[in-house]
């Protein structure tokens, strides 16, 4: 305060310094963008809360409590898995818990508080089955996989390689970030740039004529998805192989480029949106820039799962992971920012999580989503909106609840 | 706009920092302290409504990948932040190889209660904003970050790699000069 004193006294008062803010005053950002925004953030949340060493410390803590009851658990199960194992037809099923107790499929949170329910709202939801979940649980199988996936590899030789593939020759060069670094290799002023963040995030960006074209100038969905995949395979953004199938997402015809997003090809269904890759392209076939975080796939073993009974108790008792679509609400009824409502859930499905284990390294780890409607009070009444929210699938022995 | 000027302000947005790390609430509520004025100084540098929430969208994303790692320096929160969107504009702006539509007339301006008041007041806002976009672009940056994003100089100094004595310098001589061109003579 007293620097902007300072500053109005030498610019002579505050009458003129009044009249700079209201010359460069902008209007708010649009309210469903803002929700929206909200919305994406904090789904990502879950995951990035995850890749701190703090968190992580605690999983070694609970993964050395629990190594005794993993192997009885192991034993346990054996005679089902290997009756899977050996039956003539089946899928190899890869060995059994060999990675130990799995990490939690989210950052611990306090009870029915979702990561992406919302910043500043306190959340009392009372959990329900309705639908077809009514009537009783769908069958799920006994066992599932779990995949280990290879830590980020972040260092200047692994940047120099990708940057020589996308033609940029000079020196990987160190630039401050945060409290520590980011690594960035730039062909020069204004031209391409290629930067690997700490946490492994690759960002590529070339220069462009932004500007509106019609969409026959840019690539077919089919093409610019193959050609998205060459490309991040061939860039070593990616190992080959383990992209999934692609989709062409929010393109933007009014600057001219498409959007390609990518999630793994393994596990199917991930509940967060970490790992993914964006591949944006330009009118000639031209890849404009890319956003990656990958985990590369390293080893699959099987987990023994709990029931889908016991998840629904976790998450009944407040130890779920909840993601709900805020982009439509209003907020809470009241000034206390408490949002109390009753959740229905009416379907689930076995899916998968990103987890980060204490030495950091990032798995994909089974869970139960459920999904449904949760009915909430807003400033203008009341309002159905849908909610998913997961729970560990592995049995309890081999996973902290 | 939030303007997070005094001591107690800045040690809340301090400790939702430091909490952010393992609370994706204390995020959501720095996230609702800048959005506004992240997007607003996004529109202005850029002119582009649809580019200002791409950058106001990947500065946060950015922001959220690298909390954990997030120390204060001597530098808020806010400067991070506005580092982060900075050097997105500039990309942005390096692309097109040419500077947006600054300060379109078409925004609306701070409202009144009183009608002449708004109607001079207006005025001299329009008179200074397009007096504004005939600076240098380092000028008007620093304009904005000061008096839009509601920056201290220190963090400004940050947020673009000069010194506090730097800033307040020119902000000095920004705001003299500006004042001599709506004809109020220099202080």
């Amino acid at each position: 305060m007293k620097e902007m004193s300072e500053d109005r006294r030498r610019a002579g008062g505050e009458d003129f310094e009044l009249t700079l803010a209201r010359a460069v005053k902008a209007p708010p950002a649009d309210p469903a963008f803002r929700r929206e925004l909200k919305v994406r953030l904090l789904g990502g949340t879950e995951a990035m809360t995850q890749l701190r060493p703090k968190r992580a410390h605690r999983h070694q803590a609970g993964r050395v409590r629990r190594r005794a009851g993993v192997w009885a658990a192991a034993a346990a199960v054996a005679v089902i898995v290997f009756a899977l194992v050996v039956r003539p037809g089946r899928t190899p099923t890869p060995p059994l818990a060999e990675f130990g107790p799995l990490p939690r499929p989210a950052a611990g949170m306090a009870p029915a508080l979702g990561g992406a329910g919302g910043p500043g709202f306190q959340f009392e939801f009372t959990y329900r089955l309705d639908g077809p979940l009514a009537a009783g649980w769908p069958q799920f199988p006994a066992i599932a996989t779990a995949y280990r996936r290879a830590p980020h590899h972040v260092s200047e030789g692994r940047l120099a390689g990708i940057a020589a593939k996308l033609g940029i020759l000079r020196p990987v060069v160190r630039e401050g970030w945060m409290d520590g670094e980011v690594l960035a290799a730039e062909a020069g002023p204004g031209g391409p740039a290629v930067r690997l963040y700490p946490n492994g995030y690759i960002h590529y960006e070339r220069p462009y004529d932004y500007r509106p074209v019609p969409r026959a100038q840019l690539p077919p969905d089919t093409w610019a998805v193959q050609l998205a995949r060459e490309w991040l395979t061939a860039m070593q953004m990616v190992p080959a192989g383990e992209l999934g199938s692609g989709s062409v997402g929010s393109g933007d015809l009014d600057n001219g480029y498409l959007r390609v997003t990518f999630r793994p090809a393994q596990p199917g269904d991930l509940v967060t949106f970490i790992p993914f890759a964006h591949v944006t392209i330009g009118v000639d076939e031209t890849i404009v820039g890319a956003s990656v975080i990958w985990v590369a796939a390293e080893a699959e073993s099987a987990y023994p799962l709990r029931s889908v009974a016991e998840a629904w108790r976790s998450v009944t008792e407040g130890r779920g992971v909840l993601e709900w679509e805020l982009v439509e609400y209003t907020g809470p009824a009241g000034e206390d920012n408490l949002i109390a409502g009753t959740a229905s859930a009416t379907s689930v499905r076995l899916a998968w999580s990103l987890a980060f284990g204490a030495d950091r390294v990032p798995y994909f780890v089974p869970v139960y989503a459920f999904s449904g409607e949760v009915e909430v009070p807003d400033k203008e009444g009341t309002v159905r909106l849908p909610f998913q929210v997961w729970a560990s699938a592995a049995a309890a022995e081999h996973s902290p609840q | 706009m939030t303007k997070l000027e005094s001591a107690s302000e800045e040690e809340q947005v301090r400790a939702l920092a430091v909490r952010a790390r393992d609370d994706p609430q204390a995020f959501g509520q720095l996230y609702e302290l800048f959005v506004d004025r992240l997007y607003g100084f996004a529109l202005r540098r850029l002119g582009s409504p649809a580019e200002a929430q791409d950058v106001t969208a990947e500065t946060f994303l950015r922001a959220l990948e690298g909390i954990g790692g997030f120390a204060w320096r001597g530098g808020g929160f806010g400067a991070w932040l506005f580092r982060i969107a900075r050097n997105l504009c500039n990309d942005a702006l390096s692309h097109r190889q040419r500077l947006g539509p600054l300060f379109a007339d078409a925004f609306p301006a701070p409202d009144s209660a009183d009608p002449e008041q708004t109607a001079v007041a207006g005025e001299r806002a329009a008179k200074l904003r397009a007096q504004i976009a005939l600076l240098p672009e380092p000028q008007q940056e620093a304009i904005m970050l000061k008096y839009l994003a509601g920056l201290s100089n220190r963090d400004i100094a940050l947020a673009t790699g000069r010194t506090a004595t730097a800033v307040s310098s020119l902000l000095n001589r920004i705001t003299s000069k500006l004042r001599r061109k709506l004809g109020e003579g220099d202080v």
